[in-house]
């Protein structure tokens, strides 16, 4: 996971790999990826 | 901070977070690499990169860029990187221009690093230029390769595995400046570096350059260059604090700690950097103990020395470096003691060291 503030300092910008299950590590197509913006007041 | 952000409620160290207006999209549904190099670029986080394997033309890797904000339609940029690409990274620097580069290993033994920029967010580019061909030699291109510098100069640190260079030469430093990259000097003083963990470059406005890495041995190593990469001289590292934790007489013997994943910035007046010690603390034939802590310190130019040493812990962090335990099998042991063999460095001391 990585992350950073937005010029104004109030945005949290996230990006992140999911795990569908406990084995998607052995199954190629397992991982996916995503990226999520949460406004702070 | 996320305390501070969101009064929390505590409990036995849950924290519950207030919700917030949140804008979440999915990038790949399923096939990210577990090492896909996932980031924000710029200094406002306004460049969302990963990179892609498609599997449909011969395992190509695609460098992706995608403008926030998130919630806006759009659709990433992507950058074809050819199916001899091994590994490819990207980087920002403050005006919003992006670089990124990429390693070919080519099946005839040539290596090479090519690098493109955007002045534009990822949405055009400067045609390929090469930054580094050589016969033979293994570089190593990471996350923390390429670093911006003052004035749209970009920075390329060349790393190479095992032990292919010739001593004292492990470390590369190129620059592009005025179109054109250049190499700009060796980093001396690497023979002992450990092929295993992660190296950190960075460049102050004022074009002072600076190295972190770790040795075999454990420990964080920090040298400097302030005539933009002619020379280097050795900073040092932080005293090492104190190691926390339970100690019972006769059973447990002393901590065995290790530096590892330095992270070194440019800060007002000296250096920055963030790393995490590995502390085991064994006892009789088994470990008694075994966590990972963060530390934070400061280098000032002005005495020239480290302060403000912070250990971060709570001794119940056992895995940060997910990827470092993945690549750590048996296999990785015997190159890392071929590495030490050909640079003469001999085996891993198992000594002890606290403060």
């Amino acid at each position: 996971m990585s992350g950073s503030f937005d010029g104004a300092g109030n945005t949290l910008r996230a990006i992140y790999l999911t795990f569908p299950g406990p084995s998607s590590l052995r199954v190629p197509g397992g991982l996916g990826l995503k990226a999520a913006e949460v406004r702070v007041p | 901070m996320i305390a501070g952000l969101t009064a929390c409620s505590r409990d036995e160290a849950h924290f519950a977070i207030p919700h917030y207006p949140q804008t979440e999209i999915v990038l790949l549904s399923e096939g990210a690499h577990i090492d896909a190099d996932a980031r924000f670029l710029g200094p406002g986080a306004e460049t969302a990169f990963w990179q892609e394997l498609r599997t449909t033309q011969r395992h190509n890797r695609v460098a992706s860029f995608l403008k926030t904000p998130l919630s806006a339609i759009v659709a990433p940029h992507y950058v074809e990187a050819g199916p001899t690409v091994d590994t490819l990274t990207a980087a920002g620097d403050r005006d919003g221009r992006i670089c990124l580069a990429y390693l070919d290993l080519e099946e005839s033994g040539v290596a090479r690093v090519t690098a493109r920029v955007s002045e534009d967010r990822g949405v055009s580019w400067t045609e390929p230029q090469v930054v580094y061909h050589e016969h033979g030699a293994i570089p190593l291109l990471g996350p923390n390769s390429l670093v911006p510098g003052p004035a749209g100069t970009w920075y390329f640190l060349l790393r190479y595995r095992l032990g292919k260079a010739p001593k004292g030469s492990l470390f590369r430093v190129y620059r592009r400046q005025r179109g054109a990259w250049d190499l700009i000097g060796i980093v001396p003083g690497t023979d002992d570096l450990s092929t295993f963990d992660a190296t950190s470059m960075a460049v102050s406005d004022d074009g002072r350059l600076a190295v972190a890495f770790v040795t075999y041995e454990g420990r964080l190593r920090v040298v400097e260059s302030i005539d933009g990469g002619k020379s280097w001289a050795s900073l040092g590292s932080p005293a090492r604090r104190p190691v926390p934790g339970v100690r019972i007489p006769i059973l447990t013997r002393e901590p065995r700690v290790d530096d590892g994943m330095p992270s070194l910035r440019a800060i007002a007046g000296g250096w920055g950097l963030a790393w995490e010690q590995r502390v085991l603390i064994p006892a009789g034939f088994s470990n008694f103990d075994h966590y990972v802590d963060t530390l934070f310190a400061q280098h000032d130019r002005a005495p020239g020395s480290w302060r403000r040493s912070v250990r971060v812990n709570d001794r119940r962090a056992m895995v940060r470096t997910t990827m470092a335990l993945f690549e750590r099998g048996s296999m990785m042991d015997r190159l890392e003691q071929m590495h030490r063999d050909s640079r003469g460095a001999g085996s891993r001391s198992t000594g002890t060291s606290t403060a």
